[in-house]
């Protein structure tokens, strides 16, 4: 089960790697350039921590004709003014195609299977492939999208966390990390076509695909570091997400800058919502040896019955 | 249905559009009795009744689901005359009520009874959710206050101060009666729609814009909350298995088993909702098989259809009365919250409004929220009617739970539709107005 | 609360009615109030606690009995309560609390919010943090931090031992201003109208598979299958939650959440304060009746504009996520100017302000199974006659408005509707509860002109009565009688406004009950053809002065004047009585 699991984490690996040869594109010199982004929907799987295998779709890197889909697609990146092409090859089973849709932007659909969107302002999104009335992004075919204002972070480089400094909407940050909350009703992801969504129940609950005890804890970096935390909630549920030990400066949501920040220990992220926070690590020890506990405080931190598990994690110090 | 008596209401009322009650309109007298700072105030007189009746929902269109609801009946009719027209025929939702600060507003509530259910002699009341409410008498809440039995009527007094989106329901078993179908929106326009001068800001813009603004969503003193459409949209849920069935078939429903299977817009489901309103207008062609009284009922008359003109400032006003929170998106358009639960977002000269993606809106609470259409782009996702190309842009619920009607495959739900159109629309006379 | 009764050596049961008259001067602790926030009281010598985690039961009103784990602050099962003590410490204050775990299974407490460090000494490393084991005890010592609304609750095993109970609010205040929320005058609130709602809910499925646990057959515990079915504020449901604090009817359920306020007035001009805490596991949209509230902080920090000015939000429902804590201040302005400026006054009034619409004859509406809390007078401070049949819970014409989840299958009880997650919003007189007089009467002297109803209000109209004729000394005297004051008002303060045609002297009296007599409140005083106002020392215990039995609630006010020689008429123009209900 474990070598599984590996080998997901290995093709997220060559994912995100491709995506950040993107950010590479934009981050170059040029404050606007034409960037395309080849990106394949296909069916795979997610291995759970108890060993069960879910089938899912999602989004990889290229053309379909390598790489396989766990739960999530890659973390997408532009800079301001960037005119990005998302060249979109569907391979979904039959009866069922891909498309792509930015909740906080317009994407125009060119009807050849390129979308075509401006990354007009910086900020956290979630990009979805809407088909089917929501049931392929139930499905997994949802992703996380930085734009940045040029020549701010380095990008994701191969993980879910840069530990790159930048800034956003003037705000200075030394570290940040992507957080894509999401579930899944494994029963539902066995029938995509015909289950009866009355009743979906989700079993699991992930942190960037995946369920503690294999969530990636988060580098917050000594004392004093701010690491900013891009909250992405591709799932369906309005989701409370917990700090202990410090707080966080909410500082936009939806890739909107709030006109007035604000300190908050617990969030609610409504579904499809993205939120930018900056955690400052504090001088003082965290209350659990894995560090500052991050976790889903609707107490979805159980994997089925098994607890602990589900949507948790840890922002660690040195 | 019941033409005769609806333009009855709607002349009472000053209006010309069923559905949608604009109240504070053309034959609003001045109230002689009032004195000081409000003698400026109109009189406003409103009548709804309360009975049952039947709507249809995607997939269950062989088998009615059986509402509560309020009508828009004129205030002249005695009772017997009201029960006689319209004991049976609810309508889902209720009438949107279109109402002007710091007016006298007097509802009359009659209940007409149920006809499915004699044997169920509940009565009923109007809790104007949200409202400063100076006494309890006009709140109500039936343990607190008053409710009106069968045959009965009360008379309700409202002076709302604050512009902005309420919302009324029956409060008496409040988890039955509000889940029944008895919940409508009602509003408030502020007192700044008789500044010339700020609807003339609206001229500044570019043409074809250039066209003062319909009015304001509030007393902003400084144009912000200007609009040129504005729609009133009740998010809602529908659970047939329990209190609709159960109510119809006489068997007790646990309010704690809550588990809907539809999620409305205005007491429609997709593709329901860009059927156009039941209204002097329009007709969507959307009825329901009453047995009980053997007609056809447009007992669903209001749309969730959005339509406008490029570069138009729209505003929506949402309010939810379901039990579910729910999470709205708009892809492709920026939503600019500036009100909620009638209150202007600023606190003193600090602007506390926000831009967002997702419109989170929990039950009982109620957002105005602006967006400008986007110009008309003749490759973009498209359809066409009656008045021409149009662009689509999908306001819908997040939750993929709820974009289904009743858990089947298929577009359905809590979903409705932006149409940008490529010749221009009349100026909209009524709120939510809609276009054949 | 149950810490404070165990110090007294009393049975809780028994203590909670001893403790009601016990009197602040004596030194001993005061008694609880009935309504409002109820901090507990610190260990001797400073901000330490002791709590222990147990089990037991709370009831709800559909009659169940439901097993829960909680925080208490003495160990026994008679100590047991839901949810944990109130715990109130003053930011910078160093508060040490030891957990002393008489559950099966490790368990902790951890502080959301806190953003200095915990220390915890004791117990061994969990997950979240550092845990006492079964029987064992951990200390978590912490410097208090930002002033504000927190929770506690458990740190293991959240999805069953949240879910069970174990939370509890941790209130931070300002060390220089008790009164204020936050370090922000624009948070200074009333110390007697604090409120805290602490939100949270029950699957009773999920709390038998823990009581059974022991038993081979025992349901699994299944948190993914979670179906709430009570929901509460404070650990009670409605509508238990608007019982007193420490109400003997729900012995491990201290907490009430009656929220009681007066209508704001130039004498009256502070704000309560509304702290709320969403201790479930559902995201709950709380919807007040009557009024906006205004959210001034979440999760104790105060929401402020970047150059530092409020950025507060007003509500009529707002959606608390779970785990939030969220501030809110209620104003009852009876006068105000609308957001166009216009000056208003919805302050209806039935003599000088009265609605434009006429009362609704009773008789033809509904009354929800014929009782209610409703006066049968839509204005504050009025009561009037309700149908036969229909009893009023009702004192004096406060009014009543509902505080509930919007989420309208919360406001159950299970399978019964207006239950649950709901309170009351108690909207008393501005001042007190008012009464006039119901009936007069004359010991010397005859009826001139007028009746008690003349006595009502200060108009003019005059209740009048013709001194004797006859004698060295002419004497008017007469009382007025006061009906429906409830036992246990208190404050009892008094009005007598009048005249007489020519120079009398005054004297006001108040019947004793209990010994059958007047008691002189004031005078002898010369009162001529102009009003004099009387307003006698305030009462405040008047308990000897209310009747009981056949002569419940009634209250008697004489005035006699008396002059040599010359007959006289005196005039009553107001005759008032004002009191604070129980």
């Amino acid at each position: 089960m474990r070598a599984v699991a590996k080998m997901k984490i290995l093709a997220l690996l060559t994912a995100v790697a491709a995506v950040a040869a993107i950010a590479v594109v934009g981050a170059s010199g040029a404050s606007a350039a034409a960037v395309t982004v080849d990106l394949c929907a296909k069916a795979g799987s997610v291995t759970m921590p108890d060993s069960t295998v879910v089938d899912t779709w999602s989004f990889v890197p290229g053309d379909c004709t390598s790489g396989s889909a766990g739960a999530g697609g890659p973390v997408l990146e532009a800079n301001v003014g960037d005119v990005v092409t998302i060249n979109l090859t569907s391979d979904l089973p039959a009866g069922h195609t891909a498309s792509f849709e930015l909740a906080g932007l317009p994407v125009k659909d060119n009807g050849d299977g390129t979308f075509q969107f401006t990354a007009a302002r910086p900020g956290t999104f979630a990009y979805q492939s809407p088909g089917d009335s929501g049931r392929q992004q139930a499905m997994g075919l949802y992703g996380a999208l930085v734009i940045r204002p040029a020549g701010e972070g380095a990008g994701f480089a191969g993980s879910s966390c840069s530990s790159a400094p930048g800034a956003v909407y003037g705000a200075g940050f030394d570290r940040e990390c992507v957080m894509v909350l999401s579930a899944i009703d494994p029963a539902f992801n066995a029938d995509p076509d015909n289950f009866d969504m009355n009743g979906y129940l989700a079993k699991y609950w992930m942190i960037n695909g995946k369920s503690y005890p294999d969530t990636d804890s988060l580098a917050g970096g000594g004392d004093g570091s701010r690491l900013l935390i891009r909250y992405v909630n591709a799932g369906f549920d309005n989701t409370s997400m917990s700090l202990l030990g410090g707080d966080e400066l909410v500082i936009a949501r939806d890739a909107h800058p709030l006109t007035d920040t604000f300190m908050a220990v617990t969030e609610t992220i409504p579904a499809g919502a993205t939120e930018d926070a900056l955690f400052v690590v504090p001088a003082a020890a965290p209350p659990s040896a894995n560090g500052f506990p991050l976790f889903n405080r609707n107490l979805h931190v159980t994997n089925g019955a098994d607890s602990p598990g589900g949507m948790m994690t840890f922002i660690t110090k040195p | 249905m019941h033409g005769s008596t609806r333009r009855e209401f709607l002349k009472a009322t000053g209006v010309g559009v069923a559905g949608t009650v604009a109240a504070g309109g053309l034959l609003r007298a001045v109230d002689a009795s009032l004195l000081g700072p409000e003698a400026r105030a109109a009189t406003t007189t409103l009548a709804l009744a309360a009975t049952d009746g039947y709507i249809t929902m995607p997939g269950r269109e062989d088998n009615p689901i059986y509402v509560f609801g309020f009508i828009p009946v004129s205030p002249s009719l005695t009772v017997s005359q009201l029960t006689s027209t319209y004991k049976g025929h609810a309508q889902h939702t209720a009438p949107t009520l279109n109402l002007k600060q710091n007016d006298n507003i007097k509802i009359t509530l009659t209940n007409l009874g149920l006809v499915q259910r004699p044997d169920l002699t509940d009565s009923h009341t109007i809790h104007w959710h949200g409202f400063d409410i100076p006494t309890p008498l006009n709140d109500g809440v039936p343990e607190v206050s008053v409710a009106v039995p069968i045959g009965q009527k009360v008379t309700y007094f409202y002076r709302p101060h604050r512009e902005g989106t309420y919302m009324y329901h029956c409060h008496f078993e409040d988890v039955e009666h509000v889940q029944m179908g008895m919940t409508g929106i009602v509003f408030v326009r502020p007192l700044q729609d008789d500044n010339a001068a700020l609807k003339n800001l609206g001229l500044a813009r570019s043409t074809p814009n250039n066209v003062a603004y319909a009015g304001f969503a509030y007393n902003d003193g400084d144009g912000s909350t200007g609009y040129d459409r504005h729609f009133a949209i009740l998010l809602n849920e529908i659970w047939a298995a329990g209190y609709h069935d159960g109510d119809r078939d006489i068997q007790e429903s646990v309010p704690t088993d809550y588990d809907p299977e539809w999620f409305t817009l205005n007491g429609r489901a997709y593709p329901q909702t860009v059927l156009p309103n039941d209204d002097g207008f329009t007709t969507s062609g959307l009825t329901t098989a009453n047995a009980n009284e053997g007609s056809d009922d447009k007992s669903q008359p209001n749309s969730a259809l959005i339509q406008v003109n490029p570069g138009d400032r729209v505003l929506l006003r949402l309010a939810n009365l379901g039990y579910q929170q729910h999470s709205m998106e708009l892809p492709g358009l920026q939503l600019h919250v500036v009100g909620q639960d009638a209150s202007l977002l600023r606190d003193g000269a600090n602007d506390t409004s926000y831009w967002t993606n997702t419109l989170y809106l929990g039950p009982g609470e109620a957002r105005d929220v602006l967006f400008d259409a986007p110009a008309y782009d003749g490759s973009m996702p498209s359809g066409s009617d009656g008045r021409g190309n149009y662009n689509v842009y999908q306001f819908k619920n997040r939750d993929w739970r709820k974009l289904s009607n009743n858990g089947a495959a298929g577009p359905g739900g809590m979903m409705t539709e932006v149409r940008v159109y490529q010749t221009p629309l009349p100026a909209q006379t009524v709120v939510s107005q809609t276009y054949a | 609360m149950t810490h404070l009764l165990r110090r007294l050596g009393i049975p809780a049961a028994l203590a909670v009615a001893a403790l009601a008259p016990m009197d602040v001067a004596s030194g001993q602790a005061p008694a609880t109030p009935k309504t409002g926030m109820v901090c507990t009281p610190q260990n001797a010598g400073g901000s330490t606690y002791d709590l222990w985690a147990s089990g037991g039961y709370m009831q709800t009103p559909d009659g169940n009995s439901v097993y829960m784990w909680s925080y208490q602050d003495a160990a026994g099962d008679a100590s047991f309560q839901t949810p944990g003590p109130v715990l109130c410490v003053t930011e910078g204050q160093t508060v040490s609390i030891t957990l002393h775990n008489a559950l099966p299974e490790a368990s902790s407490i951890v502080f959301p919010g806190q953003d200095t460090e915990v220390a915890a000494t004791g117990g061994t490393p969990g997950l979240l943090t550092t845990e006492a084991a079964s029987n064992g005890t951990a200390t978590y010592t912490f410097v208090a931090g930002k002033p504000g609304t927190y929770l506690y609750e458990s740190g293991s095993d959240v999805s069953k031992q949240i879910e069970m109970g174990l939370y509890g609010a941790l209130i931070v205040r300002p060390s220089a201003h008790q009164s204020w929320a936050y370090n922000s005058s624009s948070t200074a609130f009333d110390p007697s109208r604090e409120y805290l709602l602490l939100l949270a809910e029950i699957d009773p499925d999920l709390h038998h598979a823990v009581e059974v646990a022991s038993n081979p057959n025992a349901p699994a515990y299944d948190f993914t299958a979670v179906h709430n079915r009570y929901f509460t504020i404070n650990g009670r449901s409605f509508p238990d939650t608007i019982q007193d604090n420490d109400s003997v009817l729900l012995p491990s359920q201290p907490y009430g959440s009656l929220v009681r306020i007066q209508p704001n007035t130039p004498g009256n001009t502070q704000p309560a304060l509304i702290r709320m805490i969403n201790a479930g596991v559902d995201n709950h949209p709380f919807h007040p009746h009557g009024n906006h509230t205004r959210e001034i902080a979440q999760d104790g920090r105060l929401l402020v504009a970047p150059g530092g000015a409020t950025a507060s939000t007003e509500h009529f429902a707002e959606t608390i996520g779970a785990g939030q804590t969220m501030d809110y201040l209620l104003r009852w302005d009876t006068q105000s100017t609308d957001s166009s400026g216009q000056p208003y006054n919805d302050y209806w009034d039935p003599n000088s302000n009265p609605l434009p619409v006429a009362q609704p004859n009773y008789r033809n509406l509904t009354f929800k199974d014929a009782h209610t809390w409703y006066s049968g007078n839509p204005y504050l401070g009025y009561k009037g006659t309700m149908p036969s049949g229909t009893s009023s819970l009702n004192i004096c014409g406060e009014w009543y408005f509902p505080l509930h989840s919007h989420a309208l299958n919360e406001f159950s009880n299970f399978d019964q509707g207006f239950g649950g997650m709901g309170t009351l919003l108690r909207v008393d007189p501005a001042g007190g509860c008012f009464a006039a007089a119901t009936a007069t009467k004359i010991l010397s002297g005859t009826l001139n002109a007028g009746s008690y109803a003349n006595l009502a209000i200060d108009d003019g109209k005059l209740y009048k009565v013709n001194s004797t004729t006859t004698g060295a000394t002419r004497v008017a005297d007469w009382y007025g009688q006061f009906g429906g004051l409830p036992a246990g008002a208190t404050n009892l303060a008094i009005t007598y406004k009048g005249s007489n045609s020519s120079s009398a002297s005054q004297t006001v009296y108040l019947w004793d009950w209990t010994t059958s007599s007047w008691t002189q409140l004031s005078g002898p005083t010369s009162v001529g053809t102009a009003d004099v106002t009387v307003t006698p020392s305030v009462i405040s215990l008047p308990a000897n002065y209310i009747g009981t039995g056949t002569k419940h609630g009634m209250v008697r006010i004489r005035v006699r004047n008396s002059k040599a020689s010359t007959s006289f008429v005196t005039r009553g123009n107001l005759m008032k009585i004002v009191y604070d209900a129980p």
